[in-house]
């Protein structure tokens, strides 16, 4: 039995045992539901399921082999468990804990709300393992797709709406309508690409009988319609519209969810999607076709742009902390475009590959951890103080000193002060635009980079407002310090910043052990 | 040149810097003790300079290096790089020199064992006091420009905060300028804090043109290494390059402008003056023995590099670098002569000293700046650096025997130090001697040092200088003689209360004022060999023989005798003090104002530069500061985000349908741009 084998076996146990713990683990949540067994117990039961799955992913990347770990043909058109997988996978089961943690226990309703979420965060890990696969004897990756998706939207739908006041079933309501019309726009973009490769097949071969124009047409709308569905979910403009108002008005608690870890397994659909386009782009009959990944880049780029500037604008004059991280949230995801973008057009194995890739994984291991602890600090904002406004919380007296050191660390994470993880991230990812290499199909790309630097120093403004709010004490403000009978606790975002800092003193020695340099 | 390596001959200046860090971590424990450390490391320095010396005294066509390997490089272009050797390289020069340094330094670290007792800032002082040492051995010694630099800029450090010691400005006493006196609107009366301030900024504005000028020398030479530059054709070929644009004297003289400030010379020798309010043995030390020294050695290094050189270049390079010589010449002598005119009138001790200082160090700028000049170059280098030998030895003694003049009678002018000499013998005959050899009276060491730089002056045909060095030799006897003469005079109170300092004060300034003599005895019979020892391993001609013309001995001594027979008679014998009965004339007050205000230069230098610049400043601050920055960033830029975050706030409506509909909208432009794009 050599270390290899174990491995391998290791690696071919984490898929079986996500599904069956995570199902598992709904169905016992059910069952306890029904029988009214107990909230804590509902309680632990889900965090030890996410706890036991942290360990092992954690073992996992310790024995990263350096290559992606091929997975046994059971779990077809998987890419393999490679470094976005267990990056990817350690933001959601890492933000999932902390959310699980922090859940209110004051209603019935709080172990609905547990299954759904680990429900959330098998979809969500599984879409991060494929890529778009097909093939013409079989729908390759196509199935498994839209199930994860389906999956991880319902979960998000459900998620809010469990937390049955009037603002979430209203958010709730809003986000279903506009889910479900995303939804189609996967499946009509899914259903082009079949169109397409069915007519390109073999792969390259053009009938004569059809326009090369036309090749083109179904192609752009595949892709144009995958990125409306991708750009919908993850809230990058110009389709986050939704994305303030749910964001803003749901319960802090489900939002911790819906944007800490149950739409993070997206970006690593999306950063498969642009390795595919580089992979299509370089084929050269379709070249002959017209198409390469630059048009590709420059769309994303613009909606990198777009979801930048407005994310970081917007919220400067904001007066609620709920909103100002809701367009935050947009300002982010239009971060980790410039990566995604970059990684569209950089050759395999280039310094800008590289880079670009440790720029979305390290900037979404930090975004997931921060933006969830943050939602459930304004949470408690919420349910000890009234409301999450800059005016009421400034003018409480006394916070807890947990709550102001934990604002402080992650909003330091989210503007990117080193040594936290989110300055790593934010450096790759600028990085990687302004990397000169030859190679590239587009020369270096200083201008993403400057707007995005920008977009950071936009956006220190605003994280700066709460921290003062949280920091200081004006007299005569409103808002009190009472304390209902069940005062959440502070402990798990508070962990979560320690947890913060450590990764990122251990970000460097993470990014080359996983061989991302 | 047979080049011995001796690997320790780096711990003469590194012992005195390993001595600082540990006095100054021993002392955190118990002051006392800082005192003894870094004596201690002094100590080792100055017994490590002996055998140095022996082995290059007995045979001076060696020099010594401390390694042979290279520090670091910097790549300038793809094919050179300039190489930074830590060296350092002991030759004839600087092994004495660095004995001089280490020997008056341990003698000044001894007398301050005593001097800085129970002072506020004891610890402190040996801190920086061993600092200083290290620093200035480490310029003395240094083989490559980069450490030359480091030493350099490690004086000043230590000088600023030497003269500066006393900086709660609490103690009159130690300020320097009577209370309440103006000229020309700016106040004279200097406080410590200030006069650390005034050294180092005027010391390290002329640095600047110090690092241009070695800086453009190393880089364009690509070499750091001192030796490396006698006789290069590479500098050659840049000086040459540089006189074509007319500009090798300008560049020559920005180097020197480093040097100029260092020694105090006009325009930069106000500092000097005020640095009189640190104690009495960093006066001693720094500003008479060493760190002023520091310039003139820069000339003593240089000097034979830029005659060399100057000689491979051509005709414009050899009249350039004459033009050069000359303007430094011209400037010392001025300083000289302006200096003495200063001494006479002053009526604190120290300050007299001071002057004095400046105008000896005159000397030897004339000295060094002749022997580009004349024929036998050799014969400069060698003036001036037996008057900075000379110099500094009965400099020092004078300062320790003012130290403990003004400790005695708790003042610090001279009218308040009448009739000290019967009760403090051993101090007032140390003064008597060192004074003595100031005002250059035979066999003393003083008279042979002055009269050859007098000598080598006229050689160069230029006879302004070597008139106005006598004009000033002249004077200079006349106010040692005056400042040592008040211990003679009756005063009115009796001083019981005046005693001789203990025997670990008065030791050391008794010996140097003993080597004045001994030092003069030396070189009435050695002084070939002396000169031979110090030339041999520059790149000029030696000296035949050490000769003095008789003329010119006979006018100096002439000079001094008369001098001294003046003032001995007034203040001495008759016990008078001239001022008083002639301060009724007004031309003569005038005069007297005019030069004890020190020409008022330092007023004019305060008026136009210190209101001059903070006149800017205001402007600036008030028109471009204020309206331009501030108003942009502060007022325009905030009101531009606000407006601009209000506008996008308001496209987000809250309606559903909105959302769908932007959806649908946000397809199409990608369509189209999928599309549009090829």
């Amino acid at each position: 039995m050599d270390i290899v084998y174990i491995v391998y076996l290791l690696y071919n146990l984490y898929i079986p045992l996500l599904i069956s713990l995570l199902i598992g683990g709904f169905i016992a949540l059910a069952v306890s539901k029904i029988f009214d067994i107990g909230l804590s117990f509902s309680r632990n039961m889900s965090r030890a399921i996410l706890l036991f799955l942290l360990i092992y992913l954690v073992i996992l990347i310790i024995l990263y082999p350096g290559y992606p770990v091929p997975v046994s043909g059971l779990f077809p058109y998987f890419s393999g468990v490679d470094e976005i997988v267990l990056l990817v996978s350690l933001s959601i089961l890492i933000s999932g804990f902390i959310v699980v943690s922090s859940y209110p226990l004051d209603s019935s309703d709080t172990v609905s709300v547990l299954a759904v979420s680990l429900l959330g965060v098998l979809g969500s890990i599984l879409i991060s393992m494929y890529s778009i696969t097909y093939s013409i004897d079989s729908l390759g990756s196509i199935i498994p797709i839209i199930v994860s998706w389906a999956t991880l939207s319902i979960a998000s739908y459900a998620v809010i709406a469990l937390f049955k006041d009037p603002l979430s079933l209203d958010a709730s309501s809003r986000y279903a309508i506009v889910g479900v019309v995303a939804s189609q726009f996967l499946l009509f973009g899914l259903g082009f690409f079949i169109l397409f490769n069915f007519i390109t097949y073999p792969r390259g071969v053009v009938y004569g009988f059809v326009g090369h124009d036309l090749y083109r047409l179904i192609l752009v709308l595949s892709v144009s319609m995958l990125l409306v569905a991708l750009g919908f979910k993850l809230g990058s403009a110009p389709f986050h519209f939704w994305l303030p108002d749910v964001y803003g008005r749901g319960s802090p608690y489900a939002v911790a969810a819906v944007a800490g870890f149950i739409k993070i397994g997206l970006v690593g659909l999306l950063l498969r999607f642009a390795r595919f386009i580089f992979d299509l782009g370089s084929v050269s009959s379709y070249a002959k076709l017209g198409i390469d990944s630059g048009v590709f880049f420059y769309i994303v780029a613009l909606l990198a742009v777009l979801s930048m500037l407005i994310g970081s604008i917007t919220p400067l004059t904001q007066v609620s902390i709920q909103r100002i991280l809701a367009f935050s949230s947009v300002a982010h995801i239009g971060f980790i475009f410039i990566g995604v973008a970059v990684f569209s057009i950089a050759p395999v194995y280039s310094p800008a590959y590289f880079f670009s890739l440790t720029g979305v994984l390290l900037h979404v291991l930090a975004y997931s951890i921060s933006k969830s602890s943050m939602f459930i600090l304004t949470g408690f904002m919420r349910s000890v103080y009234g409301s999450s406004d800059l005016s009421v919380v400034a003018g409480v007296s006394e916070k807890p000193g947990t709550l102001k050191t934990s604002v402080i660390i992650h909003l330091a994470n989210l503007i990117g002060v080193p040594p936290l993880p989110g300055f790593w991230g934010k450096l790759f990812l600028f990085l990687s635009a302004t990397y000169r290499d030859p190679r590239l199909y587009i020369g270096p790309i200083p201008w993403l980079a400057l707007l995005g630097v920008l977009a950071s120093v936009f956006s220190v403004f605003y994280y700066l407002n709460i921290m003062r709010a949280i920091s200081i004490e004006v007299r005569g403000l409103g808002g009190s310090s009472d304390t209902r009978s069940q005062r959440p606790d502070l402990l798990n975002p508070y962990m979560a910043s320690f947890l913060v800092i450590i990764l990122g003193l251990l970000a460097p020695v993470l990014i080359i052990y996983l061989r991302l340099i | 040149m047979g080049a011995q390596i001796i690997w320790w001959s780096d711990l003469i200046w590194l012992t005195p810097f390993l001595g600082a860090a540990l006095a100054g971590l021993v002392g955190l424990y118990k002051k006392r003790l800082s005192g003894f450390v870094g004596v201690f490391s002094i100590a080792v320095s100055a017994i490590l300079t002996l055998p140095l010396l022996a082995i290059i005294w007995s045979n001076p066509s060696t020099v010594i290096i401390s390694r042979d390997t290279i520090w670091f490089t910097i790549p300038i272009s793809r094919e050179t790089s300039v190489v930074f050797r830590l060296v350092s390289y002991v030759d004839g020069l600087s092994s004495i020199m660095a004995l001089m340094v280490a020997w008056i330094s341990l003698l000044i670290a001894v007398y301050s064992l005593k001097y800085m007792e129970n002072d506020y800032g004891e610890h402190r002082y040996w801190v920086f006091f061993t600092f200083f040492v290290g620093s200035m051995l480490l310029l003395v010694l240094a083989g490559d420009l980069l450490l030359f630099i480091i030493g350099w800029e490690g004086t000043s450090l230590a000088s600023y905060a030497l003269i500066g010691h006393w900086y709660r400005d609490d103690d009159e006493l130690t300020y320097v300028g009577d209370k309440g006196r103006s000229a020309l609107g700016k106040s004279m009366f200097f406080s410590p804090s200030h006069s650390g301030v005034r050294a180092i900024v005027m010391t390290g504005i002329a640095d600047i043109g110090l690092l241009l000028g070695l800086g453009f020398i190393v880089f364009s030479a690509k070499t750091s290494f001192i030796p490396d530059l006698y006789a290069s054709t590479t500098l050659a070929n840049i000086f040459k390059v540089l006189s074509s644009y007319g500009i090798l004297t300008l560049f020559l003289f920005i180097t020197s402008l480093g040097a100029l400030a260092k020694s105090a010379q006009f325009p930069l020798h106000e500092w000097l003056v005020t640095a009189m309010t640190g104690p009495a043995s960093v006066s001693a030390l720094i500003h008479a023995a060493t760190m002023v020294k520091a310039g003139v050695y820069f000339m003593l290094r240089f000097s034979p590099i830029f005659i060399s050189v100057a000689s491979l270049g051509g005709e414009e390079v050899l009249y350039q670098v004459r033009e050069y010589f000359v303007i430094i010449a011209s400037l010392g002598a001025f300083t000289a002569f302006m200096m003495a005119t200063m001494a006479v009138v002053a009526r604190e001790l120290k300050l007299i000293w001071a002057f004095s200082t400046a105008s000896q160090i005159g000397y030897m700028f004339v000295a060094t700046a002749s022997s580009g000049l004349i024929s036998e170059p050799g014969l400069g280098i060698v003036a001036g650096f037996s008057h900075l030998l000379s110099h500094a030895v009965f400099k020092a003694a004078l300062f320790l025997t003012a130290g403990a003049l003004i400790h005695a009678v708790h003042s610090r002018y001279i009218n308040d130090m009448k009739g000290l000499a019967s009760y403090m013998k051993i101090t007032t005959l140390s003064s008597y001697l060192a004074a003595l050899s100031l005002a250059a009276v035979p066999p003393l060491a003083g008279f042979w040092s002055k009269d050859l730089v007098v000598e080598t002056s006229a050689l160069t045909g230029l006879l302004v200088i070597p008139v106005l060095l006598l004009v000033t030799a002249f004077l200079t006897s006349f106010y040692s003689m005056r400042a040592v003469g008040y211990l003679f005079m009756r005063s009115s109170d009796e001083k019981h209360h005046a005693y001789e300092p203990s025997s670990i004060m008065y030791i050391p300034y008794l010996i140097l004022a003993i080597s004045s003599v001994l030092i003069g005895f030396f070189w009435m019979f050695s002084y070939g060999y002396f000169a031979h020892v110090i030339l041999a391993t520059l790149p000029i001609k030696g000296v035949e023989k050490i000769h003095f013309e008789v003329e010119t001995m006979t006018i100096s001594l002439i000079i001094a005798l008369v001098a001294v027979f003046f003032a001995v008679s007034v203040y001495q014998f008759m016990k008078r003090e001239i001022y008083p009965r002639i301060s009724g004339i007004a031309l003569i007050k005038t005069l007297h104002d005019f030069l004890y205000d020190r020409w008022d230069i330092n007023s004019v230098l305060y008026v136009v530069f210190v209101d001059g610049f903070s006149g800017l400043i205001n402007y600036v601050g008030r028109y471009f500061e204020d309206l331009v920055i501030d108003g942009f960033y502060h007022r325009y830029l905030t009101v531009f985000a606000d407006r601009l975050s209000r506008a996008l706030r308001t496209i987000q409506f809250g309606l559903m349908n909105f959302y769908l509909v932007a959806l649908l909208i946000g397809f199409l432009v990608l369509l189209l741009l999928g599309v549009w794009m090829r």
